[in-house]
Order: C-alpha cells, then sequence, then structure tokens
C-alpha cells in the first residue's frame, strides 16, 4: 500500500515501530531465520542499542528497515512503520514503488556502515559523494549542494572542508572516512540514523571521537540513532534503551540501566559477566564465560535458541517452545520461560508466530 | 625476588625500518619507522602486555622477537638455562634450533590455519619440523594438547572448516604449545572473537600458562583485556614504547599523557559510570613523516616549547615504572579507576 496521506503522523506515537519482522535468507542449504519476529520501537530522538554476537540478525534487521537486504534475502512478514509528516508509511511493504523507497532512503532514514573504506566509492571525490545525496533529495543547483556540502564536513569535525571535497577516500585516515560516512548520513538531516557498527574498525581514541560526535549531531538534528554494535561498553556509552539479540530474536529489551543493572535473561546475564571490565575484573578470577558457541542459523529449532547453553534450561518448556517476550516491569521485557509468569507485555510480547505457541501460562491476549 | 632475575627475553634498541621506494630505480626516498628504538624485558613466568592503536608498531616488535621479521638493528636476547643467544644476530640456520622455544598465536582464526590439512597434522606439524615426535608418541602427544586446550580429539581428523572461530582458536593454541616453548607471543588472540567466546580462551591461556610454566608477550588493543592478563604493560605509540609500569600501576597512575589519554578512551563499563573524557585532537602521526620532539607533542595537551625540540628521556617515575616524557612525574594525570 503506498502510505496513507494524512495530515500529521498523530497515528504514531514512536518514530519507528517494528513488529513482527521476519527477514529470512533462502540458501542452497536451507532457510536462515536472520531475523525471525522482532518488535522493537524508537522514539524520536532517542537512541536505541541493538546488541548481539555476530550472525544474531542485528545488522539484516537494518538492511530490512533500509530496504538493502540482499538477495536471497526476503522480508517475509511483518512491519516497519515510519512516522514522516505527510503520514505513517510501512517500509516492510512490498508493493511500495523504488520513487517511494527513495524518497525516504537517505532523507528520513539514513545508514552509517562499518567499513568506511569499502562503502565509500573509491573513484568518486569526498565532495561528488556527499552531493549525490543532496542532489537527490534537497537542491539540484550545484553552487548550494558544494555549500551544504562544506558545512556538513565542517560540523562533523573535517579541518579544510574546502580541500577534502576534492580529495578521494584513500587519500583520508579511517577516522576520517568515517566522519565522511557520517557527513553523508547527516547531508539530508534524517529523523533516524542507523548506526551500524560504526566505531568497531577504529581503534579506541578515535572511537571516543566518533561516539561523541555522533551524541553532538544528535542534538543538533534532533535524530533518533539506532545504534548497532556488539560492544557493551559503546551501549553503555551512547543508548537511552537496548534490545539484545540472539539468534535472530530479541531475547532482553529494556532502558539501559535495566540492562546492565538487572539484567534478566540468562544469555545477558553471562554476556555481562563474560567481558573483563576494567578496574573491576581482578586477575585470576575466571570470567563467565558462555560455553559452546552459536548455534548454526540454519534451520532454526522450535524452542528457545539458547537452549544448548543455557544453564538454567528446564526441561519441558525451554526444550518444547519458544518463549514469548514477556514485560517482567515497566518497559522492561524478557523472553525467556523464567520469567514467563509475569504475562502481559505492553503491545511487545506479540510472539504468536506459526512455529511458536504462545507460552504455557500465558493469557490470551486481549 | 631479588634483582637477579634473569629475563628471559631482552631487547635492546630494536629497530625496524621499511624503505619508502620510488621510481623505477627503487630509489630510497625515506623510512617509515615502524619499531623504533624499543627496549623491553620479559621474565620468566610473566605476562608482557603490549598495548598501543593501529599502527604502533606493537605486532612488527613481537615479529622481530621471533625473527618472523629481520629488524633493522638492535639486539634481542634470550636467556635459558645459564645461555645468551643474540637472536637478531643469528642466522636462519642458528636459529632452527632455537625455534621451538619461542611461539606465536594470531589474531585471525580464519586464515591462520592451512584450510587444507586436517587439524591434527596442523598441530602436529611443528613436532614433525624440529623432529620432536614420530608415529604413536606423536599421536599421543598431539592427543594430550588437543585435551588440554579443551578441543575434542575425536574431531582431529577434520578440517579447519568445520571449527567456529573459538574452537580455531584453540588449534591455534595447540599448535604454538606443541614444542613446549617457553614464550609465546600472542598476537590479539580473542579480538577476532565474539565476547561470549573471548571469554573462553581468556580463561584458558592463564590455565596454560600455569600448565606449561609459560612466559607472554601479549599484544592487544583492547585496554580490559590487558589488564586482566598483563602483569605489567608496556604501552607504544608510533614505534616508540611510551610507558612501562606494573598492570596496576600504569592503570591507576599512568605518567604519560598518551596512556591518560587512552585510558579514557575506553568505554564505560556501565551507564552509571560517570568518565571524564580527553578527546585527543588529530590523528596518530605517519611513522613516514615522523614530528620533531615527542611524537606525541601534536595530540598532547600538556605539551610546552621543549616537546617540540627536544625527544623526551626515559625516566623512571617509580621503580619499576618508566615514562618517555619531558615532565613524567610532575603532572597529575587521571587513571582508569574511579576515584573513591
Amino acid at each position: 500500500m503506498p502510505p496513507i496521506p494524512t495530515s500529521n503522523n498523530m497515528g504514531l506515537s514512536n518514530l519507528l515501530e517494528v513488529q513482527n519482522l521476519k527477514t529470512h535468507f533462502f540458501t542452497s542449504e536451507g532457510i536462515v531465520k536472520a531475523v525471525d519476529d522482532v518488535t522493537f520501537k524508537v522514539a524520536p530522538q532517542e537512541t536505541l542499542g541493538l546488541i548481539g554476537e555476530s550472525g544474531c540478525g542485528k545488522s539484516v534487521t537494518a538492511h530490512s528497515i533500509m530496504r538493502i537486504v540482499p538477495k536471497p534475502g526476503r522480508i517475509l512478514g511483518g512491519e516497519i512503520r515510519l512516522g514522516l509528516d505527510k503520514g505513517v508509511v510501512d517500509l516492510a511493504d512490498r508493493d511500495m514503488s523504488g520513487s517511494e523507497l527513495r524518497e525516504i532512503r537517505g532523507k528520513e532514514v539514513s545508514m552509517v556502515f562499518q567499513e568506511p573504506m569499502t562503502s565509500l566509492s573509491p573513484v568518486h571525490t569526498i565532495g561528488n559523494q556527499i552531493r549525490e545525496t543532496i542532489y537527490l533529495h534537497r537542491t539540484r543547483n550545484r553552487r548550494e549542494a558544494t555549500e551544504i556540502a562544506l558545512d556538513i564536513l565542517a560540523r562533523v569535525g573535517i579541518s579544510n572542508p574546502d580541500q577534502r571535497i576534492t580529495e578521494f577516500p584513500h587519500q583520508l585516515s579511517g577516522g576520517m572516512r568515517q566522519r565522511v560516512m557520517i557527513a553523508i548520513a547527516l547531508a539530508c538531516q534524517p529523523r533516524l540514523l542507523i548506526a551500524d557498527e560504526p566505531t568497531t574498525a577504529l581503534d579506541v581514541t578515535v572511537q571516543a571521537q566518533i561516539l561523541e560526535l555522533i551524541k553532538e549531531l544528535q542534538e543538533q538534528f534532533h535524530m533518533a540513532v539506532l545504534y548497532i554494535t556488539h560492544d557493551l561498553g559503546v551501549i553503555a556509552e551512547v543508548c537511552s534503551r537496548v534490545a539484545v539479540m540472539y539468534l535472530g530474536r530479541i531475547v532482553e529489551y529494556g532502558a539501559v540501566r535495566d540492562i546492565f543493572n538487572n539484567p534478566q535473561h540468562p544469555y545477558t546475564v553471562r554476556l555481562l559477566r563474560s567481558i573483563p571490565k576494567l578496574g573491576h575484573t581482578r586477575r585470576g578470577e575466571p570470567l563467565a564465560a558462555i560455553q559452546g558457541s552459536v548455534p548454526s542459523p540454519l534451520n532454526l529449532p522450535a524452542h528457545c535458541g539458547f537452549l544448548d547453553r543455557c544453564e538454567e534450561a528446564m526441561d519441558g518448556s525451554c526444550n518444547r517452545h519458544v518463549p514469548a517476550l514477556t514485560r517482567v516491569a515497566t518497559g522492561h521485557s524478557v523472553r525467556c520461560f523464567l520469567h514467563s509468569e509475569a504475562v502481559d507485555a505492553e503491545g511487545l510480547e506479540l510472539t504468536r508466530g506459526a512455529a511458536a505457541p504462545p507460552a504455557v501460562s500465558q493469557p490470551g491476549p486481549g | 625476588m631479588a634483582a637477579a632475575v634473569v629475563p628471559l627475553i631482552e631487547v635492546r634498541n630494536l629497530k625496524k625500518y621499511y624503505p619508502i621506494e620510488v621510481g623505477m630505480f627503487r630509489r630510497v626516498q625515506g623510512h617509515v619507522k615502524a619499531v623504533d628504538d624499543v627496549s623491553l624485558e620479559i621474565f620468566p613466568g610473566e605476562t608482557l602486555g603490549l598495548v598501543g592503536e593501529s599502527g604502533s608498531g606493537k605486532t612488527t616488535v613481537g615479529r622481530c622477537m621471533l625473527r618472523a621479521v629481520d629488524p633493522t638493528s638492535g639486539e634481542i636476547w634470550f636467556h635459558h638455562e645459564g645461555q645468551s643467544w643474540d637472536l637478531a644476530q643469528l642466522t636462519h640456520q642458528e636459529l632452527k634450533p632455537l625455534r621451538p622455544y619461542a611461539q606465536m598465536i594470531f589474531q585471525d582464526p580464519y586464515s591462520s590455519l592451512d584450510p587444507r590439512m586436517p587439524v591434527f597434522d596442523i598441530i602436529a606439524e611443528p613436532l614433525r619440523t624440529h623432529s620432536l615426535a614420530q608415529d604413536r608418541e606423536l599421536e599421543d602427544q598431539v592427543k594430550e594438547l588437543a585435551g588440554h586446550v579443551g578441543l575434542n580429539i575425536e574431531h582431529l581428523r577434520r578440517y579447519p572448516h568445520a571449527f567456529s572461530g573459538g574452537q580455531r582458536q584453540r588449534i591455534g593454541i595447540a599448535r604454538a604449545l606443541a614444542t613446549r616453548p617457553r614464550i609465546i607471543v600472542a598476537d590479539e588472540p580473542v579480538s577476532a572473537l565474539d565476547v561470549s567466546i573471548q571469554a573462553q580462551i581468556l580463561n584458558l591461556l592463564p590455565r596454560l600458562q600455569k600448565e606449561f610454566g609459560l612466559t607472554f608477550l601479549f599484544i592487544a588493543h583492547d585496554l580490559s583485556v590487558v589488564e586482566y592478563v598483563s602483569d605489567r604493560v608496556a604501552v607504544m605509540y608510533v614505534g616508540r614504547i611510551v610507558e612501562t609500569a606494573a598492570t596496576k600501576r600504569i592503570f591507576s597512575a599512568p605518567s604519560h599523557p598518551y596512556t591518560e589519554a587512552l585510558l579514557s578512551a575506553v568505554p564505560k563499563t556501565s551507564p552509571d559510570e560517570v568518565k571524564e573524557r580527553i578527546v585527543l585532537h588529530g590523528e596518530t602521526a605517519n611513522p613516514a613523516a615522523l614530528p620533531t620532539g615527542c611524537y606525541f607533542h601534536p595530540r598532547c595537551h600538556y605539551a610546552e616549547d621543549i616537546c617540540k625540540n627536544e625527544a623526551p628521556p626515559w625516566v623512571e617515575v617509580e621503580p619499576g615504572h618508566h615514562s618517555a616524557c619531558h615532565f613524567a612525574g610532575e603532572l597529575t594525570l587521571s587513571g582508569a579507576y574511579p576515584k573513591s
């Protein structure tokens, strides 16, 4: 369906609502359910962190929102509702035309990738790469576009923008390249910035610079950020709320303080204990490693994905059903049978997939 | 322990320059000073953490120590059972009998193992190369090694692709242990692994250190990992060591401004932590065109005129704590630990 033409976006109190998103990859070896029933929201101007280990589906979630899921991947179901001035659009709608998508991509939602070297074009100047988005969404006038580009380069902290604009990516350092990526993403002042591991390839001192920069720009541009990372420290640094992903599903969701100070899912608990913390972890004290490794995402089991690695797994529930995302406190939900007595999630639990019967003790909706 | 403890490895004024060649006749136009006058000691049984950002030369130091690359100049003394060798002077023939004593663990478990070799042969290769074991004995030793690092001995006939990242790193560790080395250079052994797997390896290394009586040079950029594994830490900045001290001291009372900045850049461990951040301006110096004086002065918040003109001396701030800063011991720098 094309965007519903309403006068405002009153239909959505959040900027972005992802509901029951399913993105699967149909490979020759089987179906990889990279994202399976993911639900979260991002309020205007907030920063939501999406954390998980490699292969948990956090990047595919981002690619789904941008509608850049590569083949053989497909968005199978769910909704990605984005509140715009002209109304609410569903980005998961497969009938959406290319031109409608291009209206949104780069203008309302834009993305910063992990590897600045591979995501910038090596044969175009920095200036041309920034101007490309500006031409598409803001102005066709070359001089105006150049002015906007210079302004944005200065704002992301690049010295001598006049000179840099004529240079190529290989002439810049890693940190500078990532600044250019951010400049391109922000050139049209999007409402939502998706940052997919933007500092993973950078050194700590440069990472600190980029994190500060994103925080600053977020305030200046009043934008929301979906921050994808595997680094708990970065989450603590920039996010207000966090969604923890494991094997294609969100297993815990809550305010950053709840997640760090009162984690409920066994995976989150162990993950937090498994990293050495500067000044807190004593030498020789063994870290709480999580046994085993992430199971193959091919043909996901019809039970809790963390079962084989969980020390608290219960027979009869954990090995039979997929637990529902259940509310344990205001704004704090967990997908685990240890907490399935606490029911009625605020429009969040919603795990009624065909493969997954609802949690045993959970009453019907409504 | 008295001062009489002989270091296992003693590196003196190590330099490794790579020539920059231009033109058809490969005229040497200058040098990239990857390692520029590094001296350090590693004592038996300890773990020395070597930290620095990318391009600081930490990997090159590790490789020079094993003569995986040949240093431009300097001495690398290896002291073992009353004998001493300057590894930098030996020919490759002369080095061969010493090779079993020093081994390496690599960063990327996906590219450091031969994909066409079964795991058994990967682990057995050093034993065969140095004719340390044959036939039955070889098999027993490989199985024992696999057991030590937590690999299933049933799986030894498989190829590396059948293993996950964490298990591959275990294979790499078993191979490094095969010759019963005295020292292991571990170059970013956990940075390519997921956090939950990283902890498994971080728990394994100290256990093996005890069981095999190992000495580690642990190269890493992640400061919390380095703090967790190291007895002493050396911080490198563009080819030079700027500070060394016992782990506790360097993290609680750094005496070089670069160390301070590096510590402050580590992300918070919890959202409630209040952290004062020193954001460094600019970029790491280019090792092909180094600044004058102290290499760090263009980014240093405390720099004064002397820093631009003179290279800093190597000062002992307190016993066992050295720093290359004109103002070492005079500045009040904050460490990584909360003040309370």
